[in-house]
């Protein structure tokens, strides 16, 4: 450490001079250090080709490492496989080695990449043409999305030998117009997919039947493609690529590449008042080590759970680090800024420019930016596999590299700080899809049904096929002739059909302060909350005040201003069961699952002081309701649950319950804590009594809700413990919730309800 | 069955389909609840037997023709050369039609060999589809293939009707046995729309293609090109009407084909399309008119009565098109008669015409054009010093007139000082200080030249 100027040689040294300080050591809960691993390497195969061996040569690659070797067996052996191993691992060589080889021997092979965004798709096709470059051969990688002019269109259809492409563009372009794709689909040899683990969910879903809408195009075509695929950790890589290839796929999980040093340190703020149970902010102490990494000269990449949080640590920290950099060595990342941008900064991070970086989960993704040294967490990104791929953002085959994640005051942040062994016992999250689910799968059945008239006795989903066609010929969109159906209908079903839920109906954000000027963009569903009238909008730590937002054109106008506050919108949310499908009871706990209707509805917002995070004022929000068709499991409680208290204690308790579980279930679904909501109701119409709503958050469910209907004694006993073996006295956002919300005895009266329920659970 | 309906009732699902055909046909919304019921069997039984339906069609003129590849519905017209659709008869295409060749190589410049083959009378045919829906996706199924083609003096009209899915290879073999003998495909948008279909269609259907396909004589780019400025659409009904003297009575409109096909699947009854292969005819008829027409303005026929009839930006678009088709001499008449119009917005056109005489170095022919236009200028309230300019530099430069020259520069200026800053010229103080520095050069040679 120099002493004159505070900077670390060396992150060694910066982790060393960490552990002497006791105002940091005071809160650590624990510390794990992975120790470095050296590379397990295997010597080029012998049949590779010369021009590629040649081609890695030049890029000074002399072997592969271990799994690059098996992933190159596996494919020339016709296998479909699933790569897992961590950043910075060699992983796309695993299937661009094959690719190339294939290409190589048969000039008339095709391959098709699929990447989940654009911006990746880029960065492979730049990886793949200096590769092709250093070969010294003629092989043509195009991407193909939605900024490929019309001119270059048609010699990619013609003559592209690998079409990097995003399955959007897939659904919508490639697959409804595959008469022009005769050469691809005919000579198709490889499928690609990389970052598989981000197709999960509504997306994943959807993704699954654009597969199987591929497959039926390609066994038209005469051509059976091998899928070669890449993910983060997930706990079920195999089960989740087998579900959304529907083939038989070989796990390949065994890491050759070598890593340096990596430390994991888990970090709880201090508590300020014992007896209520509150601690300091977690974005205050996140700030604090990141602006201590950063003035010791340490690359330092920052998470946040949300787009506000995001925000603001940006605007703390170019603050306080302006009199020792530049503005502009520390910057913002998230989804709703500008691709150019995003690409800017992508590119300082790499060359060292960029000292900083403080992102959304957006960063994530496969997104290369180079090795970081650290990595600095706020609040428990919700999934081990998230945990894993933010930490992995700072890791380097060379050298050390910590993160640092800084617990949150919520229950679950709280459980994880105190209880570590569990989160390295933890495995990381299922992805987990539902190809089958109703809507999806009719959406996509349309989309097929376009492409390619359907046969009897073919399948297409776990449904009969039979019996939806002959839905669709009621709703006049297709026609039965003989044995065939036929889509018949002015439609082009694949406009209608987006694979992520609000992709197509972003807002845009336009900046009025001088002209007009579109800084960025929101999704519809966080629209309501992020950007109503009076909300402030942050973008690179400057503030925005929302002037207008016109609804129906998507358009929010915005002005620069400077205050002392940030705001938080308030939803209220009403819930409607229309149809219960199962149904048990367990004595005072009965439960049951069905479909549910929800009607979400931003109500008010409040303006929050920064830095100390105090109230200091609200408004109203009028904008529109937005309603949810989706599957949910209810818990309803009987008297005897209750034990005779009166009203209010009911719903102290009820409330009390209804947060810890809300915020443990995440955990035992092993999902991210967004996609299953918790709406606790005094008085449901439907079970008339007290009752604990859980909700699917996307149209038609994704199974979350059905899991837990199985799985709930585990959950309400992990519940009863958290709360028994919290430290405080009344009640704390880090179990029940604060005293000053659910009154002076939450903790005592949840714990009662949560035992009383359990009583005749089986254990 | 039912509970899935349920379920998807249950969902929302139902009318969510994007079913447009319902959209289209306002008065069947009252009775939804009868079409879904009947729909029940609609969509399941197949098509009538077609010899039940004979006599239907054999009131629409149409029977059932067979090839190798099965069966389709066959409704072929017979025209004599004399027969006049709206102002031009159709055995005007014997001579009209090679007049295009022009027209076609400009449009085949990626065929083989482009110019080799002209576009004789007997060897184009004319094509128009109606379809079941938008754009060349997959799912968009030609479900009629209307053919003309002028065979020994006769015109002959071939529609063919596919009464269901199953029929189409056998229509797509009659369509590739027609195009056997033939170099050209006549269209309306058919480069971009009717014959990347079809591709698609034969590909469907097992075909791959070989070779580049037929040679294209699209009538769409050279109507845009005559009539863009002129009419207020380029729509082939737009054109039929206001150039081509032909009225459409009890024609249904082309957006609703689908609707009456979609129709006729539910109960086979011929009479539903009755009037769109109606329609597909008056397509085909207008079409051929509409090549004569375009034949007659390739060859620099249109008399002079006709071209009086037209505005100054047709007779620009005229002239430019010939112009871009190697037809200079036959352009020049055109440009002279536009020098001679008066018509508000003349402005544009004079500076048009002059700007090709220019080229041309036909200065002559060019500068009583900017003349004129320099006079609209110093009358406009919005004046353009771009006549002045032309002129000022043609004095100076051709004639070496730098007095002259210096007459026109100055107007220039003090025209240029006129126009309103905030109407969006934003080339103005840029193109000012270049005049400003003209004058300043011609003031000094003329100084020079006094000395």
């Amino acid at each position: 450490m120099n002493r004159w100027t505070g900077r670390a040689a060396s992150v060694e040294e910066w982790i060393a001079d960490f552990r002497r300080r006791p105002e940091f050591m005071a809160n650590v809960t624990h510390w794990h250090t992975t120790p470095a691993r050296p590379a397990r390497t295997a010597p080029f195969p012998e049949e590779l080709h010369p021009k590629l061996a040649g081609g890695l040569g030049r890029k000074g690659i002399a072997s592969l490492y271990t799994h690059q070797a098996e992933a190159f067996s596996a494919a020339r052996a016709g296998e479909h496989f699933v790569v897992v191993t961590p950043t910075a691992s060699g992983k796309t060589l695993c299937y661009n080695l094959p690719v190339l080889q294939r290409i190589l021997e048969d000039d008339s092979a095709r391959a098709l990449y699929l990447f989940p965004t654009k911006a990746l798709a880029q960065d492979q096709v730049a990886e793949l043409q200096e590769l092709a470059n250093l070969m010294d051969v003629d092989i043509k990688t195009h991407t193909y999305d939605g900024d490929t002019p019309p001119e270059v269109r048609r010699v990619v259809r013609l003559a592209g030998h690998i079409v990097v492409t995003n399955p959007d563009m897939l659904h919508s372009a490639i697959l409804p117009h595959h008469t022009k794709w005769v050469k691809l689909f005919e000579n198709l040899k490889y499928v690609v997919i990389d970052e598989l683990h981000a197709y999960r969910g509504v997306f994943g879903s959807h993704v699954a039947n654009v597969i199987r809408r591929l497959k039926r195009i390609c066994r038209f075509y005469g051509s059976r493609p091998q899928f070669l695929c890449a993910s983060a950790t997930i706990r079920n890589p195999k089960e989740h690529a087998q579900r959304l290839l529907e083939e038989p796929v070989r796990l390949i999980d065994d890491n050759g590449a070598p890593s340096g040093e990596r430390h994991f340190v888990f970090y709880n703020p201090p508590l300020v008042n014992r007896q209520l149970g509150i601690r300091a902010s977690s974005v205050l102490e996140t700030q604090k080590i990141a602006a201590d990494l950063l003035r010791s000269g340490i690359q330092t990449i920052v998470f946040a759970r949300s787009r506000v949080r995001m925000e603001i640590l940006l605007t703390y920290l170019q603050e306080l680090i302006r009199k020792d950099f530049g503005p502009k060595t520390i910057r913002g990342y998230r989804g709703g800024y500008l691709p150019r941008q995003r690409r800017e900064i992508e590119r300082g991070l790499r060359s060292g420019e960029i000292r900083g970086v403080v992102s959304t989960n957006a960063l994530e993704l496969g997104i290369d930016i180079g090795e970081l040294q650290a990595c600095v967490i706020n609040g428990y990104p919700g999934s081990v596999a998230s945990t894993l791929q933010q930490s992995g953002r700072a890791g380097r085959r060379r050298g050390s590299s910590v993160t640092i994640l800084v617990a949150g005051s919520n229950p679950l942040d709280q459980f994880l700080v105190r209880h570590p062994e569990f989160f390295f016992g933890l495995t990381p999250e299922e992805a987990r899809i539902d190809p089958d689910n109703l809507l999806i799968l009719l959406d996509q059945l349309k989309c097929a049904a376009y492409e390619l008239p359907f046969e009897a006795g073919e399948t297409f989903g776990a449904e009969s096929l039979e019996d939806m066609l002959e839905f669709l010929a009621q709703e006049r969109v297709v026609h039965q002739a003989g044995n065939r159906w036929h889509w018949m209908a002015q439609a082009f079903p694949a406009n209608n059909v987006s694979l992520r839920t609000a992709a197509p109906e972003n807002f845009v954000i336009i900046d009025i302060t001088e002209g007009h000027r579109v800084i960025g963009e929101v999704d519809r569903f966080s629209a309501p909350t992020l950007i109503h009238e009076e909300a402030i909008y942050i973008h690179e730590g400057v503030q925005y005040q929302v002037e207008k937002l016109d609804y129906p054109e998507k358009k929010a106008y915005v002005r620069q201003v400077n205050v002392d506050y940030f705001t938080d919108a308030n939803v209220a949310v009403d819930l409607k069961v229309l149809h219960a499908d199962l149904e048990e009871a367990d004595g005072p706990l009965s439960r049951q699952y069905g479909e549910i209707a929800v009607t979400a509805r931003t109500t008010v917002f409040k303006k929050i002081r920064l830095r100390t995070h105090e109230n200091i004022g609200s408004g109203p929000i009028h904008l529109p309701e937005e309603e949810l068709h989706t599957s949910g499991c209810w818990f309803a409680f009987a008297d005897e649950a209750f034990g005779g208290r009166n009203e209010t204690e009911r719903q102290t308790a009820l409330m009390g319950v209804s947060n810890v579980l809300g915020r443990l279930a995440s955990l035992h679904l092993m999902c991210d804590p967004f996609d299953i909501r918790v709406v606790p109701q005094v008085k449901a119409v439907h079970t008339k009594r007290p009752t604990i709503f859980f909700y699917d958050r996307y149209p038609g469910g994704i199974g979350l809700s059905r899991k837990l209907f199985d799985l709930y004694a585990e959950l309400f006993r992990e519940g009863e413990r958290l709360i028994a073996g919290c430290g405080c006295e009344n009640g704390c956002p880090s179990c029940v919730g604060p005293a000053d919300e659910t009154g002076e005895r939450g903790k005592e009266l949840a714990l009662e309800l949560i035992r009383r329920a359990l009583s005749e659970v089986p254990a | 069955m039912s509970a899935l309906r349920e379920r998807l009732m249950r969902l929302g699902a139902a009318g969510r389909t994007g079913g447009g055909d319902l959209s289209a046909r306002p008065e069947e919304r009252g009775r939804g609840t009868a079409v879904v019921d009947k729909a029940g069997i609609a969509g399941t039984v197949p098509v009538q037997d077609a010899a039940g339906r004979e006599d239907g069609w054999r009131a629409l003129g149409a029977a059932t023709a067979r090839n190798d590849w099965g069966a389709f519905l066959l409704r072929r017209r017979a025209y004599p050369s004399g027969h006049r659709h709206g102002r031009h008869r159709l055995g005007d295409l014997e001579w009209a039609l090679p007049l295009l060749a022009p027209v076609t190589e400009r449009q085949n410049r990626r065929a083989p060999v482009p110019s080799a083959r002209p576009p004789g009378a007997e060897a184009v045919l004319f094509l128009d589809l109606e379809t079941t829906g938008l754009g060349v996706g997959t799912g968009n199924f030609p479900f009629l293939i209307g053919l003309a083609y002028m065979e020994s003096g006769t015109f002959r009209v071939e529609q063919l009707f596919i009464r269901h899915p199953g029929e189409e290879p056998a229509a797509l073999a009659h369509l590739l046995d027609r195009l056997r003998d033939r170099t050209h495909l006549a269209t309306f948008n058919g480069r971009a729309f009717d014959w990347p279909l079809l591709t698609s269609r034969f590909v469907l259907n097992g075909w791959r293609p070989t070779g580049d396909g037929p040679l294209h004589l699209d009538l769409l780019p050279p109507s845009r090109a005559l009539w863009r400025h002129a009419l207020a659409s380029c729509r082939l009904s737009a054109i039929e009407e206001h150039r081509l003297g032909i009225e459409r009575e009890d024609d249904i409109p082309g957006a609703l084909a689908p609707t009456f096909y979609f129709r006729y699947l539910e109960d086979g009854d011929p009479a539903h399309v009755a009037g769109v292969l109606a329609h597909n005819e008056r397509d085909l008829l207008a079409l051929a008119s509409l090549a004569v027409h375009l034949g007659r303005l390739a060859g620099g026929m249109a008399d002079p009565g006709e071209t009086a009839e037209w505005t100054a930006a047709e007779l620009m678009g005229a002239a430019a098109w010939l112009d871009a088709h190697g037809r200079p001499e036959q352009a020049d008449p055109l440009y002279r008669e536009l020098g001679g119009r008066d018509e508000p917005g003349m402005f544009r056109w004079l500076m048009a015409a002059a700007e090709r005489w220019r080229r041309l170095g036909r200065f002559d022919e060019a500068v009583p054009l900017w003349e004129k236009a320099a006079a609209i200028a110093e009358r406009s309230a919005v004046p353009v010093p771009d006549a002045h300019i032309r002129l000022a530099v043609y004095h100076e430069h051709r004639r070496k007139d730098p007095a002259a020259a210096l007459v026109y520069a100055e107007r220039a200026l003090a025209l240029s000082a006129a126009l309103p800053p905030s109407r969006g010229f934003s080339r103005a103080p840029r193109e000012r200080e270049e005049i400003r520095r003209r004058v300043e050069r011609l003031r000094r040679k003329l100084a020079a030249n006094r000395d």
